[in-house]
């Protein structure tokens, strides 16, 4: 069981710093597309378990028993 | 008065006297040239290039990894790295703040050629001139940051080492729009959405 887990079979995960609740069983690419379309970040990076994604293979299906972070990225140019 | 008086007495000066005298002006203003004057105090890393100051701001790795286009962020399926890379706050010999530059020069934001190289476009990253290294430091810290993202919306001199020519040539194909890019990138498997 994650840390971050309560006990209604949610998790939180940290979306540039803010806290969001969500299923544990939630599917992490459709949810975390959905989290961010609404907030209206487009320019981020994933961290899962504390490693940066570099591939989408690193993203896990679910949400359970990770640590799961989005970090906004300032565009350059 | 007094002045008009010397003029009207004095002697035609000797073509002697005048060939020192300009050899000393220009002596003087070649000295003149070459004075720097350092930007702040502290104790820093810099160097002059041509007339030029290059206060270090930071020295480690490069990495550019992620591209921005039409509110998606893409993975790049193979990074581009360089270590050690350079970030430098650039000044004049007044010590006036002038940009920020690269050495080596190697990104996607860079301004048109210049006396001194491309300068790096700061887009987004607002600061007021630094006066410190502490200040040069934390901007610097932000460019490299923004760095990893290649902001297709806001494309400046592509500037990469030969062996992501294909991405260069791609991404830098003026020719064509920002999304037949992008489409192009995604069908040669160069990039991925992030998710």
């Amino acid at each position: 069981m994650n840390v971050n887990e309560l006990g209604n079979n949610k998790v939180t995960v940290n979306i540039t710093g803010e806290k969001v609740e969500v299923h544990a069983s939630d599917p992490v690419k459709e949810t975390l597309k959905k989290i961010l379309q609404e907030k209206g970040i487009d320019s981020f990076t994933i961290l899962v378990d504390g490693e940066e994604v570099v591939s989408t293979n690193d993203l896990p299906e679910q949400f359970a028993d990770h640590d799961i972070e989005v970090k906004r990225y300032v565009k350059a140019g | 008065m007094i002045d008009v008086k010397l003029v009207s007495k004095a002697k035609e000066v000797s073509q002697v006297i005048s060939a020192i005298d300009l050899s000393w002006r220009n002596y003087v203003e070649n000295l003149k040239e070459n004075i720097f004057t350092l930007p702040f105090r502290g104790n820093y890393s810099f160097f002059t290039e041509d007339s030029m100051v290059l206060v270090e701001g930071y020295c480690g790795p490069l990495l550019i990894d992620k591209l921005y286009h039409n509110h998606k962020t893409y993975l790049l399926k193979s990074a581009i790295s360089h270590d050690p890379y350079r970030i430098y706050g650039m000044y004049d010999n007044k010590g006036r703040f002038d940009c920020f530059v690269a050495r080596p020069e190697i990104g996607f934001h860079f301004m048109g050629m210049n006396n001194h190289g491309h300068s790096i476009c700061t887009g987004d990253i607002e600061f007021t001139p630094p006066s410190s290294l502490d200040s040069v430091k934390e901007v610097a810290e932000r460019i490299i940051q923004s760095f990893r993202v290649i902001n297709m919306e806001s494309l400046g001199s592509v500037i990469l080492p030969a062996n992501h020519e294909r991405l260069r040539a791609i991404i830098d194909n003026r020719d064509e729009g920002m999304g037949r890019r992008v489409e192009k990138l995604m069908s040669e498997g160069l990039i991925e959405p992030i998710l």
